[in-house]
């Protein structure tokens, strides 16, 4: 097979005059780069598989805090978007706001068992979720509102003592909210 | 970009470069990383639930008799279970190397579920003591879950000690 002489190969469909006429001055050296896409691409469905099987359609519910740590169990079902109480070993938050310090919380000094700021910001939250959602008149769709209304997360860290978490949820029962969902990583997981 | 050669055929003057157009493939996928890496979750979180509500008696209801209880007591030593049909408390003690036995706690309760003492639908009282970290109630519930007791309530240790006296 006879050799030929290189000359410019640019594609019919990239009209790139400019590289054309600069390759004209020197004749014998090609300007044509051909940039190899086949590992990018193979990058982008390698990222692409690995996003679809994270993907969650519910999103992210619980904002993970720095001195929170979950405890683990081997419980699998998943978490709902209620309103969250977070309790470290410092503070407690409502949906992220401080509300009270984790050590101001004991029977010795709470004697009627409830948290006062807690049962406020408590309060307003089961006030909106009734001006937001008013209660359905259907019979089941009722029995379901009722259910969804008094659904709490607790996400604690695994070291709070159990006194404190006790009185939170005393605080929450007597707002309303006795269906409490604590917030767990599951065993294997990624603790956050 | 994304050539295919044909091999020549006998017409001989007809170009046999294809060129495949890869670029709105990349614009793609370079939307659909950028849309999941957005969306992604990255820290999976489970619940342990349970429902704190105690149904109020009706008026005209008559008197039924006290419900039985299955209760697991979280204590400095360990677990500790006991079923309100039968006076002998079980304890389950720390294991050796200082941690809570969730092992023998699950193992205990399989026997007494096996052993038809109750149901999967018995109400079990979860009782830590106040000082216990909350790592160890989540332990006992979840014991409790793994052997199909989802029906779990919590209260302190004292008490439930004070009802049983």
């Amino acid at each position: 097979m006879p050799v030929k002489k290189p000359e410019s190969r640019i594609g019919s469909s990239v009209h790139m005059k400019g590289l054309k006429v600069g390759a004209a001055g020197k004749a014998h050296r090609s300007l044509q780069v051909n940039l190899n896409l086949t590992p990018m691409i193979d990058m982008f469905t390698i990222l692409v598989v690995f996003l679809l099987l994270v993907f969650s359609a519910s999103g992210e519910i619980l904002f993970q805090q720095k001195d929170i740590q979950l405890p683990k169990a081997f419980t699998q079902r998943p978490l709902e978007r209620v309103p969250i109480i977070g309790i470290s070993q410092a503070v407690i938050l409502f949906e992220g706001n401080f509300v009270e310090d984790s050590g101001k919380v004991s029977e010795k000094t709470l004697p009627d068992l409830r948290i006062p700021p807690l049962s406020k910001v408590l309060k307003g939250a089961a006030e909106a979720f009734k001006r937001d959602h008013p209660m359905p008149s259907e019979k089941e769709r009722a029995e379901k509102w009722m259910e969804d209304a008094k659904q709490i997360i607790i996400q604690a860290d695994e070291g709070v003592r159990f006194e404190v978490i006790r009185l939170v949820m005393m605080t929450a029962a007597n707002e309303g909210y006795s269906a409490v969902n604590f917030a767990v990583v599951p065993k294997g997981g990624k603790a956050g | 970009m994304g050539g295919v050669t044909e091999a020549p055929s006998k017409g001989g003057k007809k170009s046999m470069n294809v060129e495949l157009n890869l670029v709105p493939f990349i614009d793609l996928m370079t939307v659909c990383v950028t849309f999941l890496l957005l969306t992604a979750v990255w820290t999976q979180t489970n619940r342990i639930s349970i429902d704190q509500s105690v149904a109020k008696p009706k008026p005209n209801q008559p008197q039924q008799e006290q419900p039985k209880r299955l209760t697991v007591m979280v204590g400095r030593d360990g677990y500790s279970i006991r079923w309100s049909e039968d006076p002998k408390a079980e304890s389950i003690p720390k294991a050796g190397n200082g941690k809570y036995n969730a092992d023998g706690l699950k193992a205990k309760l399989k026997e007494w579920l096996d052993a038809k003492r109750f149901k999967n639908d018995q109400k079990v009282m979860v009782a830590p003591e106040d000082a216990m970290p909350y790592s160890e109630m989540i332990g006992a519930m979840d014991a409790c879950n793994q052997v199909g007791l989802m029906n779990i309530m919590v209260a302190d240790a004292a008490s439930v000690i004070g009802e049983m006296m």
